[in-house]
């Protein structure tokens, strides 16, 4: 027999979580399909000698690689860039960095300013109460006064300890006149309930024992108070069910290969830019046999990565970059506008990059890995422990061929279709790149760095899955409008990072999920926030 | 010689691995940390397994005889026709390698890391500077609003 609800919630990711939160908060019933697991935060690896082996195999954030019975394989043959994920309660925030940039006003309006891209149906302005909200939930340690931005409300945890080798990159940063600033974190720097200050370990990505990285299992779900919400794990969802114009529902699959159906009101799906629309398009029926919400081609399509540059210092003295969360330090946005005088639209940022332990370092994840014979030793001990990384993260604008498809011949273990991953980095983006590892390498020769390495494209950066599901106000062009809602069925949402319409040079994950919570507003009904509204 | 260490010699084996990470006075050499069939093991996670064994095909059999320079030769040049091969060997030799205690324990000794796991104790940093930030406060704002 089919059970029911109200709205049902596809991922339990940075999403899915926080849509969830505010559906059921509002007293909506709520049911979460999520295919993975819980990962207790204590049995990350970082409490072990083997940490950074598990980093590079079982607990990678490539699927392909670890090859988790919750994953879905992906067939990245065809792409510049691996997508990097991970399916469980708090989805990729289980992996994360957790450096939580905001997009700029600028970066939803890139086709009026640039004349690139397009436009989006909503602004930083309308998000900004959302963001706040979002804030408070997460937890963010941050320094006040960034004069990147618009103001924000105090920051009460302070930013997070800059490291030694971020304080050479900021004095050069200084000397060259450019902007640098303490990155907002969703880390904590003080205790808050059962979530404990960063004690500086290091290796975010492996999970946070402490739980002071914010990952939505800890975050948004132990703050679930509402009897309404019921969060089914291990349930992958193979298709959503539809008739012409509405969705009725979603059949999963248990852990024990078990088929259920299970009716909905409204459908929302938080399956992140490659999940949802491989999804959408496995959901095909007759009257929409391009794919479920597809009836604009869209879906799949402009998918946006960021493609990732990394210019490595080395430093004659000990920087011990492997103290502090990898991935939050200090940032620049100094090169972030249009100059037309540089030969291309946009720009990056530029986020400081701590550093890795002894296998990282001799891997060569942040720069060249070590050379092996004779010199092994001595190249080893000259990097490990001596570098600092400057990422060029550009903007990459939207492309109707960088898409999601379904691969014809990969499938996850249950039979269903893997997604395809069709990517190039395009011209622009390149030239991005070319000129960020340029200031990049000015930066740290100014820092003082004895040696400069350069990895002029981070393949396996495919962090940021985003563009595959865009909004906009037009059917045509688009499938979702500005609060997540498809053009094509009347109770079907999506609130992940496929929403984008384009993506600045910022991590997305601040900005996904203010969407989110404001489509749940939407959702309900609700009067939607306005700044000093908030809750 | 049995099927977890791919067909070929114990001693085949011990070569490659010390021509890729060999001894130096404080450091060990990668045989003598590396149990063989945990390498092969590794390597089917990021390897294909037959293409390396075609790799390993391609040694001379007097490998073991010659000195390290002639066989960091070899190793580059089967590299070259088959890197993603040789890169595999490099990643599973480097992987258990520096996760294991003898050798965090030498690195400990030269440069003074801690030898226990980054959890639970951490790391001591000192808190962040605010006054660091006197000239970017002074800067005027770099957002544009779009209107
Ligand atoms: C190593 C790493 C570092 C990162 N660092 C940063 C950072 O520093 N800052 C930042 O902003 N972002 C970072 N990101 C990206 C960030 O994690 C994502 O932007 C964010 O998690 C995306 O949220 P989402 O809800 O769209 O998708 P996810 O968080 O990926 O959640 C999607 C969920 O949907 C589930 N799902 C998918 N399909 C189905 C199905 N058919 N049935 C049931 N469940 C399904 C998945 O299992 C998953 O749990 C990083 C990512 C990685 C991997
Ligand atoms: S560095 Fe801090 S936030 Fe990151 S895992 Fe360690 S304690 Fe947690």
């Amino acid at each position: 027999m089919k059970s029911t609800c109200q709205y049902l919630v596809i991922g339990a990711g940075a999403a899915g979580s926080a849509v969830a939160w505010r559906l059921a908060e509002k007293g909506a019933e709520v049911t979460v399909l999520e295919q993975g697991g819980w990962v207790a935060p204590e049995s990350s690896p970082s409490l072990t000698l083997g940490w950074e082996r598990a980093r590079h195999r079982t607990h990678h954030p490539n699927p392909n690689i670890r090859r988790n019975s919750w994953d879905y394989p992906i067939d990245d043959s065809d792409s510049d860039i691996s997508p990097m994920l991970y399916n469980a309660v708090g989805g990729s925030t289980i992996h994360w960095g957790a450096h939580f940039p905001r997009l700029k006003p600028e970066d939803f309006r890139v086709k009026s300013l640039d004349g690139v891209g397009e436009d989006w149906p909503l602004s930083y302005f309308d998000l900004e109460p959302y963001f706040e909200i979002n804030d408070q939930m997460m937890g963010v340690a941050g320094q006040d006064g960034d004069p990147a931005y618009p103001p924000k409300p105090h920051r009460t945890m302070p930013a997070l300890p800059m490291g030694a080798g971020a304080e050479k990159i900021a004095a050069a940063y200084d000397r060259l006149n450019y902007h640098w600033w303490p990155v907002d974190a969703a880390i904590l720097t003080a205790d808050r309930g059962a979530r404990l200050a960063c004690n500086n370990c290091g290796p975010c990505d492996l999970g946070c024992p402490r739980k002071s990285r914010a990952s939505t299992d800890v975050t948004y779900w132990s703050d679930l108070h509402s009897s309404k919400i019921r969060l089914i794990t291990e349930a992958r969802v193979s298709k959503i069910n539809s008739e012409p114009g509405r969705v009725t529902g979603v059949t999963y699959i248990d852990a024990q290969g078990i088929t259920h159906e299970i009716a909905a009101d409204n459908v929302v799906i938080a399956g992140n830019g490659v999940g949802t629309a491989r999804l959408l398009l496995l959901s095909s029926a007759e009257w929409c046999p391009q794919g479920l919400a597809n009836s604009s081609d869209q879906v799949g399509r402009n998918l946006m990565f960021h493609p990732t540059a990394l210019v490595t210092g080395i430093f004659s003295e000990a920087v011990d970059g492997f103290k502090g969360p990898f991935a939050c330090s200090i940032y620049s946005q100094e090169f972030y506008k249009t100059d037309p005088s540089r030969g291309f639209v946009r720009g990056f940022q530029g986020q400081t990059i701590r550093s890795d332990g002894p296998l990282g370092s001799a891997l060569g994840t942040y720069t060249s890995p070590v050379k092996w014979g004779s010199q092994h030793h001595e190249d080893f001990y000259g990097q490990f422990g001596h570098t600092a990384s400057i990422t060029v993260t550009s903007e990459d604008l939207p492309e109707a061929h960088n898409r999601v498809t379904l691969s014809p011949t990969l499938k996850d273990h249950f039979g269903i279709p893997a997604p395809k991953i069709t990517y190039r980095v395009s011209e622009n983006s390149r030239k991005i790149l070319d000129f960020g590892i340029e200031i990049n390498k000015a930066v740290l020769q100014e820092a003082g760095a004895t040696d400069i390495r350069v990895v002029d494209l981070v393949t396996s950066a495919g962090f940021h899955l985003l563009g595959t599901t865009r909004m906009g106000s037009d059917p045509q062009t688009s499938v979702v409008d500005q609060f997540g809602k498809a053009h094509d069925c009347e109770n079907l949402f999506i609130v992940d990072g496929g929403v984008f319409v384009t993506v600045g040079a910022l991590n997305p994950t601040s900005t996904i999920q203010a969407i989110a919570l404001r489509a749940a507003d939407a959702m309900l009904g609700a009067p939607l926030l306005k700044v000093a509204e908030n809750e | 010689m049995n099927n977890s260490m791919l067909g070929m010699p114990e001693h085949l084996w011990k070569s490659i691995l010390d021509t890729l990470i060999p001894a130096t006075s404080n450091n060990h050499e990668a045989s003598k940390i590396i149990v063989i069939e945990e390498l092969v093991t590794d390597m089917s996670y990021i390897s294909d397994m037959k293409r390396l064994k075609l790799f390993f095909e391609e040694l001379p059999e007097n490998f073991s005889k010659i000195d390290q320079s002639a066989r960091e030769a070899i190793l580059e040049n089967l590299g070259k026709s088959s890197p993603e091969t040789l890169d595999a060997l490099i990643n599973a030799t480097y992987a258990i390698y520096y996760s294991h205690p003898a050798v965090l324990s030498t690195i400990s000794e030269n440069t003074g890391y801690s030898t226990t796991a980054p959890q639970p104790n951490g790391y001591v940093l000192k808190p962040f500077d605010e006054r660091l930030l006197k000239k970017n406060k002074e800067r005027p704002a770099m957002w544009r609003d779009p209107g």
